[in-house]
Formats: structure tokens, sequence, C-alpha cells
């Protein structure tokens, strides 16, 4: 009898744990961030209007607890593909990892320090003595702290305080309580905060404006042997930001069908889509192609990428000088742009 | 000397324990015989071994010197001959008062089927028709331990060995269960060998009273009971009675021992 | 005692409770996602389950559970045998399962999901590991200690180890085994919820953690309430069972002592009278 209980739940454990195989090839991207939350919107978007289908493909977002998690994935080929920002990648290269952001996602800085609407800092040198909340001490905004308060001629280690704040209602209610005096976080952050009552206000930090954000990242040798799922997960991701752009309540309704657990339960329908429309609006700044004076949709551009690896290796992030070719590759954005964005466009407009 | 019908013999037994205060002599060389269907009590204060002698004729506990034997045979072990009833009802909680009372079939593989109907058979001979099916904990004490006097004569035992087992009963339902108990022994005649420390109820019960005294533990005398049976409760007021009782107790006086 | 005046009292308290929590939220103006209105998680509560997101993900984190539960106690179960049951066993375990016992359990899962990924795994895992211990710990408690006249009697009978340890000490155990069943089943719970806080793509531990990302403390809250009614509902289902496998504890039934002339109330309907049960009762 025991036996055949035993017998019966491991047979019970295989049959759940197996993952029935699917059609479509399955590309498991990671997601550097432990939600999905609305800057996933054009991932939603592509899966929604069948554009990854239509490529062969089916995308699973894994959710990974930071970019340096992300990048650790990729390397021991835990996933093919993943989302992070490039300051990990430029330390891992150093330890021999053979990589490339092929996509630049997001073109502007999607961080920056920010302190309450009311608060006397006015410029990166006030916060002298301060205490800075990050989401962890894993977080891309720890190093982005640290050499912003070095740009402004600061000491990173002593003169400033970085504490953790958490994600959403912890930050918020560490600012409200004064606990924190400013924040290291994200744009999307920032708006979710604002979004909660909290008013906040961006400081200057135009040096960095520049400095690309987060990218599709993947190992050379998946770059070779897997460029068509490459190409089709940028591409549908590049359809998928035109839709945001041009309609964004339309891609937040999306990302609520696509993936249910980001439609909050605590509001009502119309309040959480104005809510989310606003944060999307913040990601969209960034995702805008201006921000980096590039024409297509996920170029890199070395320059920024370049002036970047400078200001990582003048503030002490990585050791070493890197070379912007060696973190990005060019090679695949024109089969990336091989679509019609005002199509897309028109159809984000005409979507119901 | 062993006696051709005896079913007990108690040869030069000794038992020795090692305590912190030095050697503790719990029986010293005591040696005597019961027979068969014999009812022999025995009683004592405490310290004069009786426990120790009922433990090594159960075959619980091995002797430092001298034998036991059970209808010839040497006890040096637990043995399926033997029935003991202890001071609690020692009872399973979680088996009905009928499978408690066929636990010795059970341990001993001699077969459900053929002991069904003694168990119920026995149940009814101490006056618990009708409470096969019921737990320990809807009985009172003195039903408890009729079923472990059951329990106990259920395998057909060649002895039966009894460690104070109304002791922790009320004293009326103690002089009814020695009622009870000498009804059961007059139906079955069992060899019954009777530990107690209330000289009135050895006397009541027993053939022969076996009186123990301790420091060290050890026979001081073998006293038959010349009262006829069946015997009432009434018989407790007799003069012969009494004698009985007075002899023993004087017994102990003279070894300036009366604990109890 | 369940009558009408305690019932309304009961519910009088409740309503009361929920009434002043959304004066005071009201009143101070507290902001929502600081602590939301009980009116704001009631709609929280509603639009979770009735889009089917609750349910959906509720489901996986009780599959967690279970599993976790089922594994976790089995394995307590049959390490708490051993170790009670064999000297040399304890002698060389012991010492290992009192340290990993001193262990905080939760603080493993972060490990777990490294080692286990983030599927139905590691929250598998976690859950097991910590219900785990109440199992091991009340196993080898529950064997140890059948009654010493209980084991003289069965000496007496000549019984073999063996058969002390099936018809003695496994049923007296019971009563133990059952008690820690009943707090695995918690900690399979937390194992799993935790687990799922780490890393986890379904679940409801992974809903508290995106709505705490998204700000949404009412849906937060109505997780809670979600939570603590399965964990209600997991136990009351141990209960059952027990209640079932051991109708004969102590501690579940009254002990009655009364002489014969009283008879035992439990034993029935009919009043046994002296006469009935005997000669001379």
């Amino acid at each position: 009898m025991k036996r055949f209980i035993v017998c019966s739940l491991v047979l019970a454990l295989v049959a759940v744990l197996a993952q029935s195989a699917p059609a479509d090839t399955k590309i498991r991207v990671g997601w550097c961030a432990k939600t999905v939350s609305s800057a996933a919107a054009p991932f939603a978007i592509a899966m929604k209007m069948g554009w990854y289908k239509a490529a062969g493909i089916e995308v699973e977002l894994v959710p990974l607890p930071g970019s340096s998690a992300c990048t650790q994935a990729v390397a021991t080929k835990e996933v093919p593909f993943a989302l992070p920002s490039v300051e990990p990648l430029a330390i891992a290269i150093r330890q021999g990892v053979k990589a490339k952001i092929y996509y630049t996602a997001y073109q502007g800085n999607i961080y920056g320090i920010a302190v309450p609407a009311d608060s006397a800092i006015q410029k990166i040198s006030d916060l002298k003595g301060k205490t800075v909340g990050v989401i962890s001490m894993g977080s891309a905004g720890v190093p982005v702290a640290k050499a912003l308060v070095a740009t402004a001629g600061l000491n990173p280690e002593s003169d400033v305080t970085i504490v953790v704040a958490g994600e959403g209602a912890q930050t918020a209610a560490m600012v409200r309580s004064k606990q924190v005096d400013a924040l290291s976080q994200y744009d999307t952050q920032y708006a979710m905060v604002e979004n909660a009552g909290v008013k906040l206000r961006l400081l200057d930090t135009r040096e960095i404006d520049r400095y690309p954000a987060n990218g599709f990242l993947s190992l050379d040798e998946t770059l070779k042997s897997r460029r068509a799922d490459a190409v089709a997960l940028a591409k549908g991701y590049a359809m998928g930001t035109v839709f945001a752009i041009a309609n964004p309540e339309a891609a937040v309704k999306i990302l609520y069908e696509v993936f249910p657990q980001t439609k909050p339960t605590g509001k009502d329908e119309a309040t959480a889509i104005r809510d989310d429309v606003k944060v999307l609006g913040a990601r969209i700044v960034n995702w805008k192609l201006d921000k980096a004076g590039v024409k297509r949709w996920g170029e890199n551009s070395e320059t920024n990428y370049a002036a970047y690896a400078d200001f990582m290796q003048k503030y002490g992030i990585i050791k070493e000088k890197v070379s912007a070719k060696d973190l990005i590759t060019n090679d695949l954005i024109a089969d990336i742009n091989r679509f019609d964005a005002a199509k897309v466009t028109a159809e984000a407009k005409s979507y119901k | 000397m062993a006696i051709a019908t005896e079913a007990i013999t108690v040869r030069n037994l000794s038992k020795t324990y090692a305590t912190r205060d030095g050697a503790v002599v719990a029986l010293d060389r005591t040696t005597f015989g019961v027979g068969e269907g014999e009812f022999v009590a025995v009683v004592g204060p405490s310290g004069c071994g009786k426990s120790t002698l009922l433990k090594i004729l159960a075959g619980i506990l091995t002797s430092s010197s001298g034998d036991a034997l059970l209808r010839g045979t040497l006890i040096a072990g637990p043995r399926r001959d033997i029935g003991v009833v202890f001071q609690s009802p020692v009872l399973f909680p979680w088996r009905t008062v009928l499978d408690n009372v066929l636990l010795p079939v059970d341990v001993q593989r001699l077969g459900r089927e053929r002991h069904h109907q003694v168990g119920i058979d026995l149940l009814n001979l101490v006056g618990l028709r009708g409470f096969e099916r019921k737990y320990p904990w809807e009985l009172s004490g003195g039903m408890q331990q009729r079923v472990a006097i059951t329990r106990a004569l259920v395998h057909d035992p060649a002895m039966l060995l009894m460690d104070e087992p109304f002791g922790a009963l009320d004293a009326m339902t103690r002089e009814h269960m020695n009622l009870e108990l000498q009804r059961i022994w007059l139906e079955r005649r069992k060899t019954v060998l009777f530990i107690t420390h209330s000289i009135p109820e050895a006397v009541f019960l027993a053939d022969r009273v076996l009186v123990m005294t301790p420091r060290p533990g050890r026979l001081l005398d073998d006293v038959r009971v010349k009262l006829t049976r069946p015997r009432s409760l009434d018989v407790m007021n007799t003069p012969e009675f009494g004698a009985h009782v007075h002899h023993i107790r004087h017994l102990f006086n003279a070894q300036g021992r009366l604990d109890a | 005692m369940k009558n009408a005046r305690n019932v309304a009292v009961t519910l009088a308290i409740f309503v009361g409770t929920l009434v002043l929590w959304e004066a005071v939220v009201r009143v101070f103006s507290i902001p929502i996602f600081i602590l939301p209105p009980p009116s704001q998680v009631a709609l929280a509560l509603w639009r979770g389950i009735a889009s089917g997101l609750y349910v959906n993900h509720l489901g996986y984190t009780l599959v967690e559970t279970l599993l976790g539960f089922v594994v976790g106690s089995l394995l307590g179960f049959f390490l708490g045998t051993a170790v009670a049951m064999n000297r040399w066993v304890e002698f060389f375990l012991y010492p290992y399962i009192v340290m990993f016992q001193s262990l905080p359990k939760v603080a493993l899962a972060p490990l777990i999901v490294v080692w286990f990924g983030l599927g139905l795994t590691s929250k598998v895992i976690n859950a097991a590991l910590v219900a785990f211990f109440p199992l091991l710990v009340n196993t080898m408690v529950g064997l140890k200690s059948a009654d010493e006249d209980r084991v003289s009697l069965m000496r007496s009978l000549a019984a073999s180890d063996h058969q002390i340890f099936w018809m003695l000490r496994l049923p007296n155990a019971l009563p133990f085994v059952m008690a820690g069943l009943d707090v695995a089943m918690i900690f399979a719970l937390i194992g799993a919820i935790v687990a799922e806080f780490v890393g986890a793509q379904r679940g409801l531990g992974m809903l508290i953690q995106s709505m705490n990302f998204n700000m949404d403390v009412s849906g937060q809250f109505s997780i809670l309430l979600i939570l603590s009614f399965v964990g209600l509902l997991l136990n009351r289902a141990i209960m059952m069972i027990r209640k079932r496998i051991m109708f004969w504890d102590p501690s579940e039934k009254q002990a009655i002592e009364t002489s014969p002339e009283e008879a035992a109330p439990a034993a029935g309907r009919r009043v046994i009278t002296p006469a009935k049960e005997g000669v001379g009762s």
C-alpha cells in the first residue's frame, strides 16, 4: 500500500513537472525584474497580435532578480536571451564571457536620482550626508548612484548612505516618512510612486541621459546558431514598442490580457488603466529613438556605449577599460527593422 | 525437591541489585512449590521481594542465582504459557475490549478464529457480556481490570501471576473484585500466584499464604488457609478468619516489621 | 456553546472592527499604499476572484503546498522512525538533525530557488523542507513515549521487538504524528509562499510580490485574506482526518472513573444495573 502511494505520488510529480512540447520554438527570455510590469507591454503586444507566432516562436518571460542575475543566466546558458542593463555585461566580459547586446531597448537612460518634490536638495552635490534609497543592493541603481555622486566631486563611499528602500509600496512609504532623502531607481518606479500620491522631482543628471539602459543580450554563439530566433524576438519587441507609443491605453489593456497578474485588483479598471498609462508614458520617453540619436529601432549607438563604458570605468563600476565593440553588435538591426512601422501605428490607433 | 504434580517450583531463588548505596538483596534464597490448580497468595510489606519474585516467574527478570520452574521446565525468559495481571489494567486504548483480550492470541499467533469465542466466553464469565465492542475509556477501573484478567486467561496459560491487581481500586470495588476472582477461579481452577499487601485479602482468596519479609527479602512462613469454599464476604467476620489474619500479623510483628 | 446571542456578539465584534478600521483610514487620510480600508480590500477580493486570477494562482500554491506536505511528512516520518528505533542511526544522525533544526528554513529559500529554478520543484522542495521537521520530531517523541507498563506487558507475552513496534509503539505514536501533521500542513503552506516570494512565475506568493511592486496594497490584503482562509481550511481537513483515525485518544475522550454500580454513561443508552452486570456486583 505504501509503495503504491509513493509510486503514484512520484508519477504525479513527474507529470506536473514535465513541460509539454509546444509546436513553435519556445524561447525563454530573461526578464530582469522579479515581477512582470507595464514595461513588458511590447512583449504582450507582440504575443497578442500574433507577430511572434507568425515568426514561428513562442516567447516565455522568465523573471530573474535583476540584471546581474540575467547576465549570469545568459552566460550559463540557462536562458538564450535576456533584457538586462549593460553594466553586468561590461563586468562579465572581463571574465571571458563572449556576449553582445544586439538590440538596445531603452535608448535613453531610465535611471536617475529623484527627491521629494518639496525637498531642499537641488543638485547632486546636495546629496552630501544624505540617504539614497535603491530597490535592492543588487540593483543597477547602486552603481548609478555612486557614479553620479562621484561626478559631483563627492566620495561615494562616505558622503552618501545607500539604503534598501524596496519596491513599490515600501519606497513610497519611506519617502513619505522621510526615512530616505533621495531615490536611485528608474522611470517607471518613479511614475508609480507619483501615482500613489507622493510627488517627486528628478535631479539634473544630463551626463548620464545619453547612456543606454536595457537591451537584448545573447551569447555570440547563440547569435550565430539561432540568428532567426534572435531577430524574431527583437522584431516583435520593436513592433510592440511602436504600437505602445502610438496607443498606450491599448497597450495597457493588452498587457492586462496577456499577463493577468499585472492588472491590479485594488483599483477599478478605469483608474488602473489611467495609472498604468502614466507609468508606460515614463518608459515611452526612453523607448523613443531621438533619445540616442539613432534612426533604426534597437540600433546600438557606438558613441553612446563608448561614452558609457568610459563613464563606468572612470567611476569604478568596472575596473578595466571596455571597448564599445565588445559590448554591442548591429549586425541584426537591418533584419529586425524589416517591418512597416506606419502599418503598426495604424493598427495601434484603430485597436479596440 | 520437586513434587510430581507441582506446577511451580522455586529453588533457592535469589536476586541482588547493585545500587548507588551498594548491593541490595531483593530476594534471598527463596524456596517453595505450588501445586497444580492451587491458589497461593504472597503477602508482605514493601521491599520484601514479592514483585521481584513475580517478575522472575514472569520471565521478564533474571535471577542472580537459583531457579524457577513451571511444569518442570526452567523459566529462562518470557513464556507463552504464563498469564500476567499487573496493578494497572494496561489496556491498549486503540483496541476494543475484545481485541485487548485477544492481544496474547495476536502476539503469539494462536489464531483469532479459534480464540474469538474463547474471548467472548471469558468476558461473559467475568461479567462483561455485551462489552466486546466497547473501548477501554468507556469502562470503569474495575471493569478494565476484569478485562486484564480475561486477557491473562485467553491463551489458557499454565499459571496466572497477579501483582496486586486490585491495589488501585477503591475498597468496596476491591471486595467485589475479590468475590469475582474467587468465582472465576472456582470455574477455571488455574494455578495462581497472587501478590498483595493486604493480609485479609490474602486469607480470603488463597489456599496458602506465603509470608515474606524485607531486608533481605525472604520467605518467612507458609501458612495453610483452612477455610472452606466458596467463601462469602461474611466469612471475613468469623473467628477462624480472624485467627488466620492474626497469626500472619503476628509473624510480621515478631520480626518487628509491619509497615502496612 | 452556540446560541443566538453568542453568534450575534461575535458578528457585532467583527463588523465593529471593520467599521473602526474604515473610519480610521478615512479620518486620518492614511494613504492607500500604507493601509487600505476594508472597502477597498473587499473590492480587490471581488475583482480578483471574479476574474479568475486568484483561483488560478491559488491552484498552483495549493498543489505546491500539498505535494510539499506529503513529501516532507513522509520523509519526516520515516527518518523519525529510523532515529527512534535504531541506536546507531540516532547516534550518527541526531547532531545533524539538531543543527539543521536550528537553522531558519526560510533562509534557505533563495538557495533552493537558485538550485531548482523558478518552477514547481523549488516550491515543493522548500515546502517539504519546512514541513519535514514537525513530523521528524513528533514521530521520534511519539515512538519513544510508549508506556513502560505496556512494554512490560508485551515482553511478558514474549513479543518480539518487531511486534512491539507494530502493535504498541506505532499506534501509541499516532497522536503525536497527527499533531505533527497539523503543524506540517501550515508549515508547508508557509514554505511554498516564501519560495514564491523569492522567485516564481505563478502562485499567490508571486501575486503578492507583483502587487507589492505595483503598489497594489489592497490587492495584497485581499490575498492575505485568502491565504488565511486556505490555512484554516487545510487545518480543518487535518483535524477531520485526525478525528476519524484517533477516536481512542484520551484528549478526544473523557476517561470515565466510576464504580460498577454507576456504570459508564458513554457505554450507551441503557443503564447498567448491578443485577445485570453479574454475580455479586
